[in-house]
């Protein structure tokens, strides 16, 4: 301190002196354009100016002045002035502060501090880290109030975005927006694979190559999303990408090799076979038969006078009469299907330029095989960027990426033709291996290419019942590839030192290509062949024109205000053939092959126009004063919307005079309000014709068999549907001490959603049965904490912990008079929105209580079903969620450790509970010796002493024996006749979502061999995990990313992996 | 620069008219007709009729008559009475939606008279078993208001005879050589039609006890067997699909199979010649008739009634028949009645009234009056010789009526009218036989004017009263 007070008076001493005056002008840039608002100090004065748009600056000084270049996230430089009155600056951004420059949702750079809106910057850094194969997952842990749910660890698997609770029923994805320009981020389940059984489908997100990335911007609340209207109802993503830099050609080239590994099994019994009530049986669907090794160990009894099957490597199978061998194949079986996952990524990038054109290329190639085999995931990328500049007051930037991806996914979920419900069932004396061959019947009429599966061990029918997993990964494939473009152009016009235009343009298209081929004799209703092709063309085209303005209003109240007219066109075409009962049985993935074929086509297109303003003001550096307001219109609603938006910030800290010494280094509040929506999908105003088939009870007849014909839709439409409207308040304080080396920020919200479009039910008698109509509401109240503690300093050492927490309240306030409306369509737990309930809660069969709440308990002890209808049996939203983290750098090396955790989450584990019924999981293959005489469910007395399969249980009536009366009738199995309710579990995890360890060669070594630097790292991903749920990752859903979630039915599981990777720079 | 402002302003300007209306009018659904021609709504009404007709409830009504039995699952429970309002859901709205909605379009739109007298047929067929199986039910405000007010049951029966005589004028206006190939029960023959028309306002009258009138319309009422509304007789493909197969066809081998079925019906003991409850008799055998109403998923065949392009019956020259029978007995003369069931057992003598195993027999001599004197052969109990010959006319009907709503009616009704005569059909449950059904979930949710509580089931409609 006492230094630079000498400093300082030996500078005012010199500047007293008094030296020749001159103007200094030039130009400030951080070598990829100008840096606007760049700060000009006289080091040691209050004279100062700042950069105008071109980064053009003019400041009166005197020679032998030093000026002060400064930029929020740049590292400063001071420049004496001299002869020279021209003094261009070229900055270089500050690592340490990166974060300390944000982009508005617009695109625009600001000032961190300036921004009144909730967001967190998540660094590309950050995000490459975690080596994830989609970008998506990569965001996993990095901000508080953004939940990244996956769906499996199927290659290429989408997830689900989600910030601060669901704002809507009809789906709140946050807007992902790339340089300025909306793109999709969609999910789609198509006609050809069912959201609670069929595949894991993508997110359009991860079509975009990581490398390209420079930082990501979450924005939570409804204030910074306004300006987006009725697509930023979940909030906005925004994401900015990399440009070239003026100066020499920088190369990056990296590559990861990654090893992944299933995280969780499901435990299985290995003692007692295929059968019932202890009795073996070679076609039972259960496993509640005999004790395996009760058996001889000789070789199987068997009738080889009539039918057998052929298996391709010559082994014949003939029907068993007895069943002699006690092999186990479990775990064979299990890898059989399963093994070692692994992803080879390479990513390229090359960027320069001069003072007039920068340019950016890279490419990437990933190549992944997934844990289940067959499943695969590839994708390349190739990126073109570059910015020009025409002359002092036109430059332009354009970006245009092509991705291309094809992967092969595995059917899983509540689909007999799905891998773990295959899997999963079989029981442990059954071996899989022999999946396909000739079937011959007892005349020896061959029937070749036949289905082998636990229940039809020797093929003898077309209809496998359920897939043999080896089936399902040898035999069908579920194939996707995408082709995909997408790009934007940006002219900057500079009309005056105060007023910019610019003009951008966006263009995104994709198209989609799936094939589903189930040859014959498959489960899944595909006996006789299934080809299926969806095709989805998807188009979205953007348009803005905003012009910025920037004034001064005195000395001390600077204003930039922004106007904008923005259009946005989103086309999308599906097509649909479904060609099933195939002539003969053919591999060839063609709809000739087959006798029936039918096809689906459906459009939609969706417009809207915003005309948008805003206006900041900026009151001497202590108040910051943000007011916006949104016209919008879409094609879909039936009138516009205008969303206001304000935001204020208070720095505090400023009124204060703090002292660097001083404890608090930084103060500000923030308050926020702002509505955004949601338009209705589109094509919902007209009640058109349609075909239809009526059924009163199994016994539908259709038009289109009858030669066609139509009928007037009974879902009516309704012309006056609208915008979803949804408004928010926060509340907010971030604060910095100890010269900012901690960091912390909290946020509280409030946000309402009305006018929430449903489908009702209407009564027969209206003439229709459904209506849609905006009558819906549900709120969200919430916390958000952010902190970053960089507790020691030292010149080759650092240690950082950083992490978040946040909590989010869900309610659906109004349902439009419905008692509950089911996101989880087919499943027997239904995460549904229930009056005054969180979204999503689970409903389904419950055990009948006493008004005390204790169960209602049969005569045998047991617990009975309650046949009054569903009720709430859990919540599958967290109470709270947060993540935790340490970075520490010493030299060249560099730790990072993130656990990230959620809390209070329920799951229906439902794999486990059918597995009960099934007789095939660890719990109920345990053998116990009774102590007590014991009644069964059936009611049937066990003596003491005897052992028996089973556990003792005491519901509150003293100790029953579960068996397989139980587990087969309300304790386990599928439907809602069990009692669903003993399926939840408490799904709270804990994981350590990534550690890594990275070493950074750079100096002087490095240029002798031309490089700038290198970089060797050793990441873990997902490696523990911590949590009550057995045998599955919770952070998985059988309904993919939709609303519905908290489910597992045989879903696909999540995966573990160790990632090395190498990073060169020149 | 300055010189470009005007420029951009103007460009800001266009963009802002292309934000005009012309540019958002894209949400006209791209995927679905809106300019369907009425003539061709009229399949879907038919097949949504059939549902009402003879679907879910009409199987129920079968257990609650003796006719089949519901043996597993909610067929079961339903059999012995237990049965909710959500079962009625989707008759309610095969009959608002399906018929009614689709009905208001064709009176609208469509200048065809043949069109629209088929249509306004199948709507007052649709609504009058409709009253029959729920007693009040929505009807004068349908279409008009969202929330209807129910109407008595009189009420709409009457609107349903009105609805009926439009029909027949309309239909009187087409010259009778139009033929209409859409139509999947009659091809579009008026005149078919226009008896079909008779029969149906007979059938209303019966309910509403006005047997004259019942008498005058079934003496315009469906003259042959070709003429009978029969569920697919004029689609040459019937049976050909899962999907345009008759619905005894469809729930017999689908996921539902094992769940009903007609062995050990007290129908099918009726039938028996060995069964002591049998109406066998010198002049009758039921052999072959038998054969034909088994329905049950293990003995499917091609010439039982559960055979796929079996015909389903909807409004036949045999209720005709009946009713003419019934209503001369009640008043013109028993003379007349006979007659008229002779006419019907001379049809039934020909073979071609329906299928079954040709190699059982089938056997229905002409009744002389004396087999109904006391002690005749249709008269062992000795009743009055007039009530003899109304039970073997309202039993035969009950045979006849098989697979239609018609023996629930009836047997709802003579239990009023003449409870001496009445069926001895069994209870399956309890004390008491079912008179109605439940008014659907869906209507009770939505609709303010639902009464609450709603009628139970052993609640007599008012007609019944």
């Amino acid at each position: 301190m006492k230094k630079q007070l000498i400093f300082l008076i030996a500078t005012l001493f010199l500047v007293g002196l008094g030296q020749a005056q001159v103007t200094v002008t030039g130009n400030v840039g951080d070598g990829a354009g100008p840096l606007p608002g760049a700060s000009i100090i006289i080091k040691g004065t209050d004279q100062g100016t700042t950069s105008d748009f071109d980064g053009n600056y003019s400041i009166d000084a005197a020679t032998g002045d030093i000026l002060l270049f400064s930029y929020v996230g740049y590292k400063s430089q001071e420049i004496a002035v001299g002869t020279n009155t021209t003094i261009n600056v070229v900055l270089q951004e500050d690592a340490q502060a990166l974060d300390e420059v944000v982009v508005s949702v617009l695109g625009f750079k600001e000032k961190r501090d300036n921004v009144a809106s909730t967001y967190s910057v998540i660094g590309a850094e950050s995000a490459l880290r975690s080596k994830e194969p989609t970008l998506v997952n990569s965001l996993a842990g990095k901000a508080a109030g953004l939940s990244i749910t996956g769906t499996s660890a199927d290659p290429g698997a989408g997830s689900t975005i989600q910030i601060r609770g669901v704002s809507s029923i009809n789906g709140s994805a946050p807007l992902i927006v790339v340089d300025g320009i909306p793109i999709n981020n969609s999910n789609l389940e198509g006609l050809g694979s069912d959201s609670d059984g069929g595949v894991s489908q993508q997110s359009r997100l991860n079509d975009i190559n990581p490398d390209d990335i420079e930082s990501i911007q979450v924005f939570k609340g409804a204030s910074a999303g306004a300006i987006y209207g009725s697509r930023a109802l979940g909030g906005v993503i925004v994401i900015t990408t990399k440009r070239g830099k003026e100066g020499k050609m920088a190369v990056s080239l990296s590559s990861s090799v990654s090893i992944d590994k299933i995280n969780r099994r499901h435990p299985l019994q290995k003692s007692f076979g295929q059968g019932s009530n202890g009795n073996y049986s070679p076609t039972s669907a259960n496993s509640w038969g005999d004790r395996i090794s009760d058996r001889s160990g000789a070789a199987d009894v068997l009738d080889t006078s009539g039918q057998y099957f052929e298996a391709q490597d010559g082994t014949l199978y003939y029907p068993i009469t007895q069943k002699n061998s006690n092999a186990i194949y479990s775990d064979r079986n299990f890898d059989r299907v399963f093994n070692d996952g692994i992803a080879q990524d390479i990513k390229l990038n090359v960027s320069g330029g001069s003072e007039r054109a920068t340019f950016y290329f890279s490419v990437s190639h990933l190549n992944q095989e997934g844990i289940i085999k067959a499943s695969d995931y590839y994708k390349n990328t190739f990126t073109i960027g570059n910015t020009y500049k025409f002359n002092d007051w036109l430059s332009s930037s354009a970006k245009v990426s092509y991705t291309n991806s094809k992967s092969n996914r595995i059917q899983q979920g509540s689909n007999t033709a799905g891998i773990y419900l295959g899997l999963l069932r079989t029981p442990p004396d059954f071996d899989i291996s022999d999946y396909i061959g000739t079937y011959y019947d007892s005349n020896g009429n061959p029937v070749p290419l036949r289905h082998r599966s636990y229940r039809r061990y020797l093929g003898n029918t077309q209809n496998p019942t359920y897939n043999n997993p080896l089936w399902t990964v040898n035999e069908v494939t579920s194939e996707t590839a995408v082709d995909r473009v997408f790009g934007s152009v940006d002219f900057n016009i500079k009309a005056t030192p105060w007023l910019a235009f610019i003009l951008r343009g966006g263009l995104d298209t994709y198209n989609d290509d799936r094939v589903y081929f189930f040859p014959m004799f498959s489960a899944d209703g595909a006996n006789n062949g299934r080809y299926q092709n969806e095709i989805f063309n998807n188009t979205e085209i953007s348009a803005d024109l905003i012009s910025m303005l920037n004034f001064s209003l005195g000395d001390k109240i600077t204003n930039k205000t922004t106007f904008g007219a923005a259009i946005n066109d989103r086309d999308r075409k599906q097509l649909y053939v479904e060609a099933i009962d195939f002539l003969y049985n053919s591999r060839l993935q063609n709809p000739s092959i087959a006798a029936n074929k039918d096809v689906i086509e459906r459009k939609t297109k969706i417009r809207n126009v915003r005309f948008y303003g805003q206006t900041s003001f900026d009151y001497d550096d202590l108040l910051n004063l943000n007011l916006g307001l949104t016209h919008e219109d879409a094609s879909s609603s039936s009138e516009a919307l205008v969303y206001p938006s304000a935001e204020l910030g208070f720095k505090w800290s400023n009124l204060l005079n703090l002292e660097p010494s001083s404890a608090l280094s930084f103060a500000k509040l923030r308050l926020a309000y702002g509505e955004v929506g949601l338009a209705p999908d589109a094509h919902g105003w007209e009640t058109g014709y349609e075909t239809a088939t009526y059924s009163s009870y199994s016994d539908g007849i259709s038009l289109t068999a009858f030669g066609g014909g139509f009928r007037l839709n009974d879902d009516q439409g309704n012309p006056l549907l609208k915008f979803e409207r949804k408004k928010e308040y926060e509340l907010g304080m971030d604060l910095r001490f100890f010269r900012n080396r901690i960091r912390l920020s909290g946020t509280y919200y409030y946000n309402e959603t009305n006018d929430m479009i449903l489908n009702l039910d209407l009564n027969p008698s209206s003439g229709f049965d459904t209506f849609s109509g905006n009558v819906a509401s549900l709120e969200n109240r919430g916390y958000e904490v952010e902190f970053d503690y960089n507790f020691l300093k030292k010149e080759h050492l650092s240690l950082s912990i950083y992490g978040n927490v946040f909590g989010n309240k869900n309610e659906v306030t109004d349902l439009g008079g419905v008692a509950s409306v089911d996101l989880t369509p087919g499943s027997s737990i239904k995460s549904s929105a229930v009056l005054g309930e969180p979204l999503g809660v689970l409903l389904g069969s419950a055990a009948l209580k006493n008004p005390d709440g204790s169960l209602n308990l049969d005569e045998n002890g047991f617990p009975q079903l309650d046949t009054s209808g569903d009720k709430v049996l859990g919540d599958p939203n967290p109470d709270w969620r947060g993540a935790a983290g340490l970075r520490a750098n010493w030299k060249g090396l560099s730790l990072n450790v993130l656990f990230e955790t959620s809390q209070g989450n329920d799951i229906g584990e439902r794999t486990k509970y059918v597995l009960y019924g099934f007789g095939t999981h660890a719990d109920v293959g345990n053998d116990v010796t009774l102590s007590q005489n014991l009644l069964n469910a059936d009611g049937d007395l066990i003596t003491a002493g005897s052992t028996v399969r089973g556990n003792v249980m005491d519901f509150g009536g003293g100790p029953v024996l579960l068996d397989q009366s139980w587990y087969t009738s309300l304790g386990g199995g599928f439907g809602g006749s069990v009692i669903n309710e003993f399926a939840i579990g408490d799904a709270s995890w804990t994981r350590l979502r990534e550690l890594s360890l990275a070493y950074s060669l750079e100096g002087d070594l490095m240029k002798r061999i031309g490089l700038e630097s290198v970089q060797f790292s050793l990441t873990g991903r997902n490696i523990a995990l911590w949590t009550k749920v057995k045998g599955i990752d919770p952070d998985v859903n059988q309904f993919g990313a939709g609303v519905g979630k908290g489910l597992d039915y045989f879903t696909n599981p999540s995966s573990k992996s160790v990632v090395i990777g190498i990073n060169i720079n020149y | 620069m300055k010189k470009y402002i005007k420029q951009l302003v103007s460009i800001t300007l266009l963009l802002s008219l292309v934000g005009c209306e012309s540019y958002l009018d894209v949400n006209e659904d791209p995927n679905v007709a809106t300019d369907v021609p009425p003539e061709l709504l009229l399949k879907g009404m038919e097949l949504a009729n059939v549902q009402i007709q003879s679907g879910h409830l009409m199987r129920i009504s079968q257990f609650w008559t003796g006719q089949m039995r519901g043996v597993d699952n909610l067929y079961g429970r339903i059999n012995d009475y237990i049965i909710s309002p959500e079962d009625s859901n989707g008759i309610w709205a095969f009959m608002y939606h399906g018929v009614m909605t689709q009905n208001d379009i064709i009176q609208e739109t469509s200048n065809d008279n043949l069109l629209k007298g088929i249509s306004n047929i199948l709507e007052a067929h649709a609504i009058g078993s409709f009253t029959s199986m729920f007693g009040d039910v929505p009807y004068s405000e349908v279409g008009v208001a969202e929330n209807p007010i129910f109407d008595g049951q009189q009420a709409v029966l009457q609107a349903a005879q009105s609805v009926l005589n439009t029909a027949i004028s309309q239909l009187n206006m087409v010259p009778e050589s139009r033929r209409f190939q859409d139509d999947i029960f009659l091809g579009g023959n008026p005149k078919a039609w226009i008896q079909v028309a008779h029969s149906l306002k007979a059938r209303y009258f019966l309910m509403t006890r006005q047997y004259d009138q019942a008498y005058q319309s079934a003496l315009l009422g469906v003259q042959s067997a070709e003429n009978s509304l029969r569920y697919a007789a004029a689609y040459s493909d019937y049976g050909s699909t899962d999907e345009n197969s008759s619905l005894y066809n469809l729930i017999l081998r689908g996921s539902r199979a094992g769940d009903l079925t007609s062995n050990g019906s007290f129908l099918q003991d009726l039938l028996d010649k060995d069964n002591p409850n049998s109406r066998n008799n010198p002049k009758t055998d039921e052999s072959r008739r038998r054969d034909y109403l088994i329905l049950d998923n293990a003995a499917i065949n091609d010439n039982r009634l559960s055979a796929a392009h079996a015909t389903m019956p909807l409004v036949t020259y045999e209720e005709n028949l009946m009713i003419l029978a019934e209503t001369a007995y009640r008043t013109v003369s028993f003379e007349e009645a006979l007659g008229h069931l002779n006419t019907l057992r001379q049809y039934l003598n020909t073979g071609n009234a329906f299928k079954g195993d040709p190699g059982l027999t089938f056997q229905y001599d002409a009744y002389v009056a004396a087999d109904f004197d006391a002690g005749g052969m249709m008269n062992s109990d000795n009743i009055e010789a007039g009530k003899a010959l109304l039970r073997e006319i309202m039993e035969e009907k009950y045979v006849t009526g098989f697979g239609t709503l018609t023996p629930f009616d009836d047997f709802r009704r003579i239990r009023t009218t003449d409870p001496d005569i009445a069926m001895p059909l069994p209870i399956n449950a309890g004390n008491a036989y079912p008179e109605r059904f439940l008014i659907a979930q869906d209507e009770i949710d939505g609709n303010p004017n639902a009464p609450s509580p709603i009628p139970d089931l052993f609640q007599k409609t008012s007609l019944n009263q």
